[in-house]
């Protein structure tokens, strides 16, 4: 059951101009209508935030299902694989470090199951 | 430390850096700054990849997808209405909702690259990405997050930026190639989609260094847990006002004790 053609397509080019769109809506404007000082300065910090907001939700989940304690999600693996992650690659300052410290984690406490 | 683009009078050296060869050593910088992100980028596109032909695309179409939309947010919200055949409007408005976050960061990329061409500026936009952007302002000495780049050239900058954004894409495609690849052979499994989720978070670990940086980032994760089946991903959205109002309201700076009216965009380097 693969999607027609022409559907498929049609979504797709209509994908790559929201995306175009989204991602320049304040290119095109004058310079005195772009954000400026402490405006400016806050929008640095939404990268951060949105690297946040895509990842805690997942590394949170099995903490965040009904009637699950702080022993479910250490039993998952993933939450306490996110903190040792953000604590070591904070520490180190080095991603990779981070990284490998939390995959370390997740193997070690949950398994790939 | 003004950008020097903002000053008419600095524009003839502006001019002359046009005419200097591309410089490749900031285009490096910027590429290795991204290190070991892109290995996630890498992880997140393969899974995509298998996300997209499992959801029903043919090969060609996934690839189509994949390459042109870039960007993983928007495909991901957008296959599940896709699979079910929904309305094209409905389609790209859940897209566009799920990536309202792209409009603050053209505001970021539009201040920071003001100046240059316009067409040159809609290049960048579109290819500027959650971690490419995070890299580029992440890069600097001591991991400072608030590192400001202004004292940079604005070709350097670009060139820099250029790199960290061509290393995510060129991590994004080879996995998402290989993801469409071996769609048939890989599991679904959840717990190999998570190793890119913690690479993601391995680039948030050394941004934590200012005040506001973790600020934004608990008000950002609180709001998304909140805020997590809220529909079209609005939590996102929400998530990521939050912690921009957060740093809003944690780098105002108390008023300065000396007389000289200096412009708040001054002040940005040291804490």
């Amino acid at each position: 059951m693969t999607m027609p053609d022409g559907y498929a397509w049609a979504a797709i080019a209509g994908l790559v101009l929201v995306v175009f769109v989204t991602r320049n809506a304040f290119m095109a404007l004058p310079r005195r209508f772009q954000p400026t000082g402490t405006f400016e300065r806050a929008l640095r910090f939404a990268p951060l935030a949105a690297l946040v907001a895509l990842t805690v939700p997942t590394a949170a989940e099995a903490w965040l299902v009904p009637g699950a304690g702080w022993l479910d999600a250490w039993h998952d693996g993933r939450l306490p694989a996110a903190v040792a992650t953000v604590a070591v690659a904070r520490i180190a300052r080095s991603p990779f470090a981070g990284l490998a410290a939390g995959v370390v984690v997740l193997l070690a406490v949950g398994g790939l199951g | 430390m003004s950008r020097p683009e903002a000053n008419g009078t600095t524009r003839p050296a502006e001019a002359v850096a046009e005419r200097q060869p591309f410089p490749w050593d900031a285009f490096a910088v910027g590429a290795r700054s991204m290190g070991s992100t892109v290995i996630g980028t890498f992880c997140w596109g393969l899974v995509t990849g298998v996300a997209l032909v499992k959801g029903g695309m043919s090969s060609s179409q996934a690839l189509g997808m994949l390459v042109l939309v870039y960007s993983g947010t928007a495909q991901l919200a957008a296959l599940p209405l896709m699979s079910a055949g929904a309305a094209l409007g409905a389609v790209w408005v859940t897209a566009l909702l799920a990536n309202l976050r792209f409009v603050v960061y053209s505001a970021v990329v539009a201040t920071e690259f003001r100046g240059l061409p316009l067409a040159r500026r809609l290049a960048l936009g579109w290819m500027t990405t959650d971690t490419a952007l995070a890299g580029y302002y992440g890069r600097g000495a001591g991991g400072g997050w608030e590192a400001s780049t202004g004292d940079e050239p604005l070709r350097v900058r670009e060139a820099r930026f250029l790199g960290t954004n061509l290393a995510v894409y060129a991590g994004w495609s080879l996995g998402s190639i290989v993801g469409v690849g071996l769609a048939g052979l890989i599991p679904d499994s959840p717990r190999i989609a998570y190793v890119g989720v913690l690479a993601i978070m391995a680039l948030i670990g050394p941004m934590l260094a200012a005040r506001a940086a973790l600020g934004a980032a608990l008000a950002a994760g609180t709001v998304a847990l909140i805020g997590r089946d809220w529909p079209w991903r609005m939590g996102m959205f929400a998530a990521i006002a939050a912690g921009i109002a957060a740093a809003v309201v944690l780098s105002r700076r108390p008023p300065s004790p000396s007389p000289s009216p200096s412009p708040p965009a001054d002040v940005g380097g040291g804490r």
